[in-house]
């Protein structure tokens, strides 16, 4: 009789553990899979601890509701662990003297993307993430937040966006492109129908509900050029930057001196771009040095926290590397003069002033910018297709969104230093 | 920035607006061949040096060596060429129309001038401006076909396409000709993503030239991929095919747009009118129904095939024509799940697979002479073996083939199909006639080793075990294919099975009872394997037996009894490699003998419980996820 492989039987796990612990380190099996797994367990009332710094930010779980069953399904690497074992890990992770900590996760949070009807020619990393992790999300626009629909999640995202009304910077290059007319059909039938003269005006409608949001509680995270064209359209709110090849009308000549940076959350003291024609929305954005320019070579690292004292950026920057593969967007880096003060910085790309990923507190809620556009795609170009994340399980990159998704779920507010 | 860039023209304008790979700031762009040097001496030099500035990305030291060079030599054309592409590149367009401007004042006006003019004002902003330089340029020449194009040219590389198709479209006014620019038009038209006025330039241009048909459809596929162009196209298409219904390009242009469309309803219609009308003798159609098949369209694919049958049936596509038709019945019989008898052994009707049959034996009959014959005698075979299981009729229709064809392919298949019936009828002598056969003649290849198989296995079915080990150890360990597989593991249980008396009864038996269920006689397998696990419960085969009975049960339409013994299996058999695939099994037979799926889940689940690294596993989370109904989220 042949010999079964004794490793097969040593992973298989005893029917009586009491909790399990979801490994986040070189040994998981899918890493993005794992948040999607924890998210079921918290719909389900199932209690799960995140354990920032201890094997890549684990987390830990009780064995209930069929959740053992769901992870082999998905197939998630766990560990089974008596009452006992667990409750040593914990002992262990909260030692005053490690750089670990344990935080209670108590719900599923209820997600929205802010993402147009329209399909248009390029993927949208964090609905790409949400969808491979199994994550459920409901997708809203314009006609959503206006109409205060925001207050039902307790999470926000997006991604390549234009709130300054100027469709993207496309003008350029896609002008003629059906999708960008479209685009642009769409987007000016949205502002008359809620009885706004131009897109631009719209579109920082949205913005400012998107910021109310966030200053009585929300949480908004955003990449690409979701990030500066968000703190743009608010900080013009008083002015027009867009040129007459989007609106119609002319910027206001006085457009700079009116920029109000008291309105926005993260960027001050920038310029906008007022070339029609150059696929850029302000000084914000700073592209990597040339020499960088190169996915082999490209990479950005992740800050170190203390995980009992900064349990917030702790918790957005867990990973089982401490470089990331860089990757560029229409907003790559942002400009580290050009940040306000209290915004922390979560990660630095090489090459100085450049800041790739970043959150702060305002009022109530919480934002967390992240630069580039996909993960795993060094360029994604317009048309290019979408990534297939069940290439890379692993990917640091979109690990970085999924601790986003799961931050909301948290306890406590942590301290902030 | 440049991350989500521009890309669509990259290759056609590689200078302004392409990706480059940009090597860093101060780096020195070298000499090929001469790291590290640059020859800044001659002019020659410092012109190759800007150029490689503007090629590493370097547009400031580029525009300053070619200014300077601008400077010493004023009329030289290249230098003013690439002046003005590191200016573009540089996004320097006040330094562009600057550019124009003393061009301009060098020169005098000219049509071309006065359109690169229009198109450095219209990249630094200035629009209106640039109109008015463009009407200039054509003011200058109206009665040159050249003044339009030029102009044309300029104003299609800022993409203004509408703009430069307007422009060729108002030459064509004033020249009172309005055949001219009829092809670059309708390509402007496609770039401006607008269909409806392509497809009329193109329709116009196909009217003039009908040859022009592939390099249309070339342009068109660009079109396509846009949200409903493909609609305007067939309409406007088949609007031009009513206007004039003889012309074939419309005809062709028609039905590929159907195709394209998968409209394939529209796109028979449109072969079957080309037939008729060209007086084809079904090649249009013939090529029409082999991409309804691939396409899966098979209604329309079989329709076509009947037209060519009725309409020609004396013509050169008629032979494949039947062919066609009778593999695409047996195709949708396999996939109707027609079977000739009932669970009771009584015959159910088989419409489909009976024209397959009558297809294939017509076409083997009336078409000997052609390469597909041996084809259509091997599928008549296996239809006759597989679904009617008249064994007899199977090896008449194989015996036409094996020594007869010229094709030593079809010939070693047949034999290999010949010995398969042979075993199933019990005559291992001719099963290893017929392989052995095969395998003599060919040596090597993937059916020289199917035979060799078949051959070690009789030795196994025969209890000649050295014989078999011997054979299955000579084979190509190549595990990328099923047979090597097979030979590997069947050679593993050679070496541990036999024994232990010397003339290893139990691993006799089991053999005996492998070979009655290869020859689909599962009451007399069931037997063997009960009387062998009756005496020898604790051999090594013990689990093999097990895991063969329970096959056998199912094959029985006992799947309660199978599921009884897979329960106990890992209990009696726990170190057996079989207890995955048993594991596995008993999710099968949930699912698929007794429609349990919640029950299928769970013996699924208890596989990836136990086995989380068993290569069964992905089978298995995909089948739980399909019984549950997962669906994404969204």
């Amino acid at each position: 009789m042949r010999l079964l492989f004794l490793s097969l039987l040593l992973a298989a796990a005893p029917a009586s553990a009491q909790r399990l612990l979801i490994p986040m380190d070189e040994g998981q099996s899918d890493h993005l899979k794992a948040y999607g797994a924890v998210y079921w367990a918290l719909e389900r009332g199932v209690a799960v601890e995140w354990l920032l710094n201890h094997r890549g930010g684990s987390f830990l779980a009780d064995d209930a509701s069929g959740l053992a069953d769901e992870l082999r399904v998905r197939n998630v690497a766990f560990e089974p662990l008596s009452g006992a074992g667990a409750a040593t890990l914990v002992a262990e992770v909260e030692r005053p003297d490690a750089n670990t900590s344990a935080v209670r996760l108590e719900r599923a949070p209820r997600i929205a993307v802010y993402a147009p009807e329209q399909t248009l020619p390029w993927d949208d990393a964090v609905l790409l993430a949400l969808t491979y992790a199994e994550i459920p999300y409901e997708q809203i626009y314009d006609d959503d937040v206006l109409d205060g629909r925001l207050e039902e999640f307790d999470w926000l995202h997006l991604h390549h966006e234009d709130f300054t009304g100027q469709y993207g910077k496309f003008y350029g290059s896609y002008r003629t492109q059906a999708w960008y007319q479209q685009q642009q059909r769409d987007a000016e039938a949205a502002a008359r129908q809620h009885g706004f003269a131009k897109v631009s005006h719209l579109k920082l409608a949205v913005a400012q509900h998107i910021r109310r949001y966030v200053l009585e509680g929300g949480f908004l995270f955003a990449m690409c050029s979701g990030t500066d064209t968000f703190d743009l359209a608010l900080a013009a709110h008083a002015t027009d930057i867009v040129p007459a090849e989007m609106d119609g009308d002319g910027i206001a000549p006085d457009a700079v001196s009116r920029l109000d940076f008291a309105q926005t959350f993260a960027f001050e003291g920038f310029t906008p771009s007022f070339n029609p024609m150059e696929y850029e929305h302000s000084d914000i954005d700073v592209s990597p040095p040339p020499a960088l320019q190169n996915p082999l070579t490209d990479y950005f690292t992740l800050f170190d926290f203390s995980a009992k004292w900064d349990p917030v950026p702790t918790m957005l920057t867990q990973n089982h590397v401490a470089s990331v593969r860089g990757f560029m967007g229409q907003t790559t880096n942002f400009r580290e003069g050009l940040l306000k003060p209290g915004v922390v910085v979560l990660a630095e790309s090489p090459g100085g002033e450049m800041v790739r990923y970043l959150y702060g507190p305002a009022g109530q809620g919480f934002f967390a910018f992240y630069g580039g556009h996909d993960p795993e795609d060094y360029q994604h170009f317009v048309g290019d297709p979408p990534t297939d994340l069940t290439l890379h399980p692993h990917s640091p990159g979109y690990r970085l969104i999924l601790n986003n998704v799961l931050f909301p779920a948290a306890q406590k507010q942590p301290q902030k230093t | 920035m440049r991350g989500l860039l521009v890309l669509l023209f990259a290759l056609r304008f590689a200078g302004p607006f392409g990706v480059l790979a940009i090597p860093a700031a101060g780096a020195q762009p070298t000499v090929p061949g001469r790291p590290g040097l640059a020859d800044t001496t001659s002019t020659a030099g410092r012109f190759q040096l800007a150029e490689r500035y503007l090629q590493a990305g370097q547009t400031d030291r580029a525009i300053a060596l070619l200014e300077d060079l601008h400077a010493a030599e004023p009329n030289a054309p290249a230098v003013v060429a690439k002046l003005r592409e590191a200016y573009a590149a540089g996004r320097r367009f006040d330094d562009l129309v600057r550019l124009a401007e003393e061009q301009l004042r060098r020169s005098g006006p000219s049509p071309s001038l006065l359109a690169e003019r229009g198109a450095a004002l219209y990249q630094a902003g200035r629009g209106e401006e640039a109109e008015r330089a463009w009407a200039d340029a054509m003011a200058l020449a109206p009665q040159a076909e050249l003044t339009y194009r030029v102009v044309s040219t300029a104003i299609g590389q800022v993409r203004l396409y509408d703009r430069a198709a307007d422009v060729l479209r108002a030459g064509r006014t004033t020249l009172g000709d309005s055949t001219l620019f009829r092809a670059e038009v309708a390509h402007l038209f496609v770039l401006a993503g607008d269909p409806a006025r392509a497809i009329e330039e193109y329709l116009a241009d196909l009217a003039q030239r009908p040859d022009a048909l592939p390099s249309v459809q070339a342009r068109l596929v660009r079109l396509l991929e846009q949200e409903g162009a493909a609609e305007i196209l067939a309409v406007a298409v088949e609007r031009a095919v009513r206007r004039d219904p003889l012309n074939r390009a419309y005809r062709e242009l028609s039905a590929w747009l159907a195709l394209e469309r998968r409209d394939y309803r529209a796109a028979l219609d449109a072969h079957t009118a080309i037939d008729r009308l060209e007086g084809e003798q079904g090649q249009s159609l013939f090529s029409f129904a082999e991409a309804a098949v691939a396409a899966g369209a098979l209604e329309e694919a079989e329709r076509a095939y009947v037209l060519i049958l009725e309409r020609h049936p004396n013509g050169p596509m008629a032979p494949l024509a039947l062919f066609g038709r009778a593999a695409l019945a047996q195709r949708r019989a396999e996939a109707a799940g027609e079977t000739a008898f009932d669970a009771q052994g009584q015959p159910l009707p088989t419409p489909l697979y009976d024209a397959a049959l009558a297809g294939f034996r017509t076409f083997a009959e009336e078409h000997a002479h052609l390469p597909q014959a041996a084809g259509a005698l091997r599928h008549a075979a296996e239809i006759e073996r597989t679904v009617f299981r008249r064994h007899a009729e199977a090896e008449t229709l194989l015996q036409q083939i094996a020594g007869r064809s010229g094709d030593p392919g079809a010939d070693a298949r047949a034999r290999l199909d010949l010995g398969a019936l042979a075993v199933q009828r019990g005559d291992l002598a001719a099963a290893r006639a017929a392989y052995a056969h095969v395998e003599e003649t060919l040596r090597i290849g993937p059916f020289a080793e199917e035979a060799r198989f078949e051959l070690a296995l009789l030795d196994f079915y025969a209890g000649d075990f050295a014989s078999a080990l011997a054979r299955v150890e000579a084979m190509n360990e190549n595990t990328a294919t099923n047979v090597a597989n097979d030979a590997i593991a069947l050679k593993v249980m050679l070496r541990e099975h036999e024994g232990p008396d010397s003339t290893s009864t139990s691993l006799r038996a089991y053999a005996r009872a492998a070979l009655l269920h290869r020859q689909g006689r599962p009451a007399e397998s069931l037997t063997a394997l009960d009387s062998l696990l009756a005496v020898a419960a604790q051999h090594p085969v013990a689990d093999e037996a097990a895991f063969l009975r329970a096959q056998a049960l199912r094959t029985l339409g006992r799947p309660q009894e199978a599921l009884a013994d897979l329960a106990a299996f890992p209990e009696r058999y726990p170190l057996s490699y079989l207890v995955e695939r048993a594991a596995f099994l008993r999710g099968e037979l949930f699912e698929t003998a007794l429609n349990d799926p919640a029950a299928a889940v769970q013996a699924y689940t208890d596989l990836l419980a136990r086995f989380p690294g068993s290569l069964l596993a992905a089978e298995a989370r995909a089948r739980i996820r399909r019984l549950r109904g997962d669906r994404p989220p969204g």
